[in-house]
């Protein structure tokens, strides 16, 4: 059974990390548009990256790690 | 509650904005084609799709949902609620990565599978994904009509046939670029509701400390199994069906799909990922309400904690939450009709109907089809509204998903995935969990077929389809060259060329 601090860091923890999201999130449509002005319609981008995959994968891995690590110490 | 009348004006206010928005992005994106229509002309920047991807997994039914897991399992609903629907933006990837190299030119992803395997196979591809985003659609207006028509002290199927006309006619004009740009101003909304209005709910009964010592007295006995994070008992009816159901919903979902394919190519796995992680913290930060009802609701049914629990906000923020309540609806109602929109169009009417048919009677099938499938929306939710809990609903809706994900993997990964195998694994995977459920419902007894727990039925789908797809296309097998589809382009009329 969580304490009363884990109870309390842990809705703290989720605000940070709602806020974190919702920043990143604005913060790129600010600094990016709708989109890409000045390309026709269809045209196509080239495919994406390997490392930018892995990376992706590696947020994710970190992420799983995250939730494991929250059912253990919150246990 | 709220005046009737400011109810009323809400609604409206929402209404104008929304249509405002949708009017703006229409004549700035110049919406005039089916591509741009459908996909945003694959050129939307990585914030506006993020922002419309989470928003449309941001479900209003999160609202009652979480809430009601918390109040059924305590914290560990957290993750049981969450984790399906995180696991979803994470399963799609490889579908994706393999999608935008193969099939780059797509406007709707179910267009793959003519391709692939011919007229049979999409039919049979499209009818999953029609009922399945249909169930979507009504899902979402479900919550919307129960939760908006509380708190406005409004009848329900008013406020859903106020809500469906609104976003028929916003969709109407602006297609994907007018969901997606409305779903930016949505997602902002359900952003500051979960930041501002989940610890002003906390803090209103106390805060914090105050909510964790009455929850604890609350449930007495129960408060050690409430409070931890590993309380694994009630896994079989809360998380595994919607993780074998819901959890892979994103591979199916249209709605996924045309946000995939409107993203820059280069940009496809970092959108996922950060839409899909952002997810879960909102999903977490509507736990509060959960909480906050355990430590003052004490003897408040789970089902009815969301509710009562927002009914102990001030009289003014009750107004403004019940206005970003209106915005997570619309996120994912809007989502789901664009796509039912962009597939009777794509798919249905030019795929299978009118195959020489021009870009400009594609637009105009879509515009009518927005329109048409907001009223069969509306209709369904209407009968459903009676007759099925929010939560059967809700896990009901993945079962579509179990036929379609293994089969689809098959055939991007693999070249002797045949046409018999898929369509074969498809049907037969639906018949087998449609007939299971009935039984399993108590709906009618079937002869031979036992019933089982929900999860078991989706888990029998999964397996079924995705071995016949595999057995069937061992005996009769293909030998697909996956260059071929990748050589075609679209051409400026909506048809393909070579």
């Amino acid at each position: 059974m969580m304490s009363e601090t884990m109870f309390v860091a842990m809705l703290v923890l989720f605000w940070i990390a709602e806020f974190l999201f919702g920043s990143l999130v604005v913060y790129w449509f600010l600094r990016q548009g709708f989109g890409n002005e000045g390309v026709a319609s269809g045209e196509m981008f080239p495919l994406e990256d390997a490392a930018l995959t892995k990376q992706s994968l590696g947020i994710w891995g970190l992420f799983f790690a995250g939730v494991v690590l929250l059912i253990i110490v919150g246990a | 509650m709220i005046n009737t009348g400011v109810g009323y004006s809400i609604i409206g206010l929402w209404g104008i904005l929304m249509i405002g928005i949708a009017y703006f992005i229409f004549r700035r994106q110049n919406v005039v084609d089916t591509k741009e229509f459908i996909t945003a002309g694959g050129r939307a920047q990585v914030g506006l799709t993020t922002a419309s991807f989470a928003v449309t997994w941001m479900w209003a039914g999160d609202i009652l949902g979480v809430p009601e897991y918390v109040g059924f399992v305590g914290v560990s609903g957290i993750w049981m609620y969450a984790g399906p629907a995180v696991l979803s933006s994470f399963i799609v990837i490889p579908f994706a990565l393999r999608m935008r190299e193969l099939f780059p030119q797509g406007l709707t992803y179910s267009e793959y599978f003519i391709k692939r395997f011919g007229k049979r196979a999409h039919l049979a591809v499209v009818f999953v994904i029609l009922y399945t985003m249909v169930l979507g659609g009504v899902i979402q207006l479900y919550v919307g009509g129960v939760v908006i028509g509380s708190l406005a002290g409004i009848d329900a199927t008013i406020v859903m046939a106020l809500l469906m006309t609104v976003i028929g006619i916003y969709i109407l004009l602006g297609g994907l670029w007018g969901s997606m740009t409305t779903d930016f101003v949505q997602f902002v909304s359900a952003i500051a509701l979960t930041l501002v209005f989940a610890p002003l709910l906390v803090f209103t009964v106390g805060g914090p400390s105050v909510v964790y010592q009455d929850m604890v007295t609350n449930l007495g006995d129960q408060s050690a199994t409430f409070l931890s994070m590993a309380n694994f008992a009630p896994i079989e009816d809360f998380f595994l069906p919607y993780a074998l159901g819901l959890g892979v919903w994103g591979v199916v979902s249209l709605s996924t799909w045309q946000r995939i394919f409107a993203v820059r190519r280069d940009k496809t796995s970092r959108f996922l990922t950060v839409a899909g992680i952002g997810v879960f913290a909102t999903i977490a930060m509507y736990s509060l309400i959960g909480f906050v009802g355990l430590a003052a609701l004490p003897d408040v049914a789970p089902g009815a904690i969301a509710i009562e629990a927002l009914g102990l906000l001030p009289g003014w923020a009750t107004v403004v939450f019940m206005l970003v309540a209106l915005m997570v609806l619309g996120s994912s109602t809007d989502s789901y009709l664009t796509a039912i929109a962009s597939l009777f169009s794509r798919d249905i009417y030019f795929r299978q109907l009118k195959p020489d048919a021009s870009d400009k009677q594609q637009l105009r099938v879509a515009r009518i089809a927005s329109l048409a499938f907001a009223a069969v929306i509306f209709v369904a939710t209407e009968l459903a509204l009676d007759s099925v809990s929010f939560i059967q609903l809700l896990l009901i809706g993945g079962i579509g998903s179990t036929a379609l994900v293994g089969p689809f993997a098959l055939s991007l990964f693999w070249s002797q995935t045949s046409s018999s195998g898929f369509i074969t694994g498809v049907v037969v995977s639906q018949i087998v969990t449609i007939s299971l459920l009935v039984v399993s419902f108590e709906v009618a007894a079937i002869p031979g077929l036992p019933a089982l727990k929900l999860w078991e039925i989706m888990l029998v789908g999964h397996l079924t389809s995705t071995a016949l797809t595999g057995v069937v296309s061992l005996v009769r097998p293909d030998d697909f060259d996956f260059e071929e589809i990748a050589q075609q382009a679209v051409a400026a009329d909506g048809g393909d060329e070579q």
